[in-house]
């Protein structure tokens, strides 16, 4: 079983990468969430009983650690008033900068904003958002809206 | 950049290789980065407790001391040891439910019954430390101020701890208001 479950999460680590980085500010406290993420994980992996797919449940232990789980020091993560440059000039960007600005720009919104985001960003549809947070299917919609118009106004801000 | 840049930046990002060795390391208690901590905590001090246990009859004069107040001693040391077991199994699975709502409703539900019985049990530990060795000493001015400090040191401790668990359970509701309000 250990092997079965090194194998998937070596093959989708990128999530809790995303969600460490998402969740938290200091590169410290993002490889403590990580590893935190990693420990839930393999506590729930013996209920996983393959309903979902695999990275549907990755998601869903990720963003509850990443909310539920205690931080060091303090809760608000706001650090920026103002995103440091214009998100959408990536010509002359390298691929690392603009994903700094992409985390700058989703680290402005709160917490249940980020799981959605997070969930929708990488494609989920409403309906598998829905299980995940909890929230209604309709709601789903109206509240990714929201949160489009809010990043769209820190990213121009 | 539209909507569709954004999920494409969000989908290629995430990269950072952590091998299996190191991945089968993080799922060790022992490689935990808060969770080691506080086991070591947790284990010292039961240990110092236990230890406490069986020195104090001796020690700080149990013989001469009523029963009922070895008895409530005796408690008192169990309730507060029971306490810290119980945190460091919240602090171990800070995941309760299916889905985000589910697990945080439950998550607040737990801290508000753990703020009780941690303020409780502290309360009790406190007390009934302060009364053992009230027990059988005749008072004069200076242990009355010395009561009095103790017990305001206590009053004044107990008081940041509960400013403390009200911070979390604030912290979480709000959250949680976040998500519900939406569904409303």
């Amino acid at each position: 079983m250990e092997e079965k479950f090194l194998k998937i999460l070596k093959e989708n680590q990128n999530i809790l990468h995303k969600i460490s980085r998402l969740y938290r500010d200091s590169h410290d406290d993002q490889q403590d969430l990580f590893q935190e993420i990693v420990y839930q994980l393999w506590k729930s992996f013996p209920a996983f009983r393959g309903d979902a797919k695999i990275s549907t449940w990755i998601y869903r232990v990720a963003l509850n650690t990443a909310i539920a789980s205690f931080r060091k020091a303090k809760i608000s993560t706001d650090h920026f008033d103002s995103i440091p440059e214009q998100l959408q000039h990536n010509d002359n960007s390298g691929i690392s900068e603009n994903e700094e600005r992409l985390f700058a720009a989703l680290r402005k919104l709160n917490d249940s904003e980020k799981a959605i985001i997070s969930l929708f960003l990488e494609d989920y549809s409403y309906q598998e958002i829905a299980t995940i947070t909890g929230i209604t299917e309709n709601y789903v919609g109206v509240k990714i809206n929201r949160i489009k118009e809010k990043l769209k106004m820190i990213i121009n801000k | 950049m539209d909507i569709k840049d954004l999920k494409a930046e969000w989908q290629k990002a995430g990269s950072g290789s952590v091998n299996e060795e190191t991945l089968k390391l993080m799922t060790k208690i022992s490689q935990h980065p808060t969770l080691r901590k506080l086991r070591i905590k947790l284990i010292s001090e039961a240990i110092f407790l236990i230890i406490l246990l069986f020195v104090y009859y001796d020690g700080f004069d149990g013989d001469k001391k009523p029963i009922y107040v070895n008895v409530l001693l005796v408690l008192s040391i169990l309730l507060y040891i029971t306490n810290n077991f119980l945190g460091f199994l919240f602090i171990k699975n800070p995941v309760r439910g299916n889905n985000i709502i589910v697990s945080l409703q439950k998550l607040c539900l737990v801290l508000k019954r753990m703020t009780v019985f941690s303020l409780l049990s502290s309360t009790i530990y406190a007390a009934t430390l302060i009364f053992y060795f009230s027990v059988s000493v005749e008072f004069t001015f200076l242990k009355y101020i010395l009561l009095g400090t103790m017990m305001l040191i206590f009053v004044i401790i107990s008081f940041f701890s509960y400013k403390k668990w009200k911070q979390k359970i604030d912290y979480f509701s709000h959250v949680l208001s976040a998500y519900i309000k939406d569904v409303a």
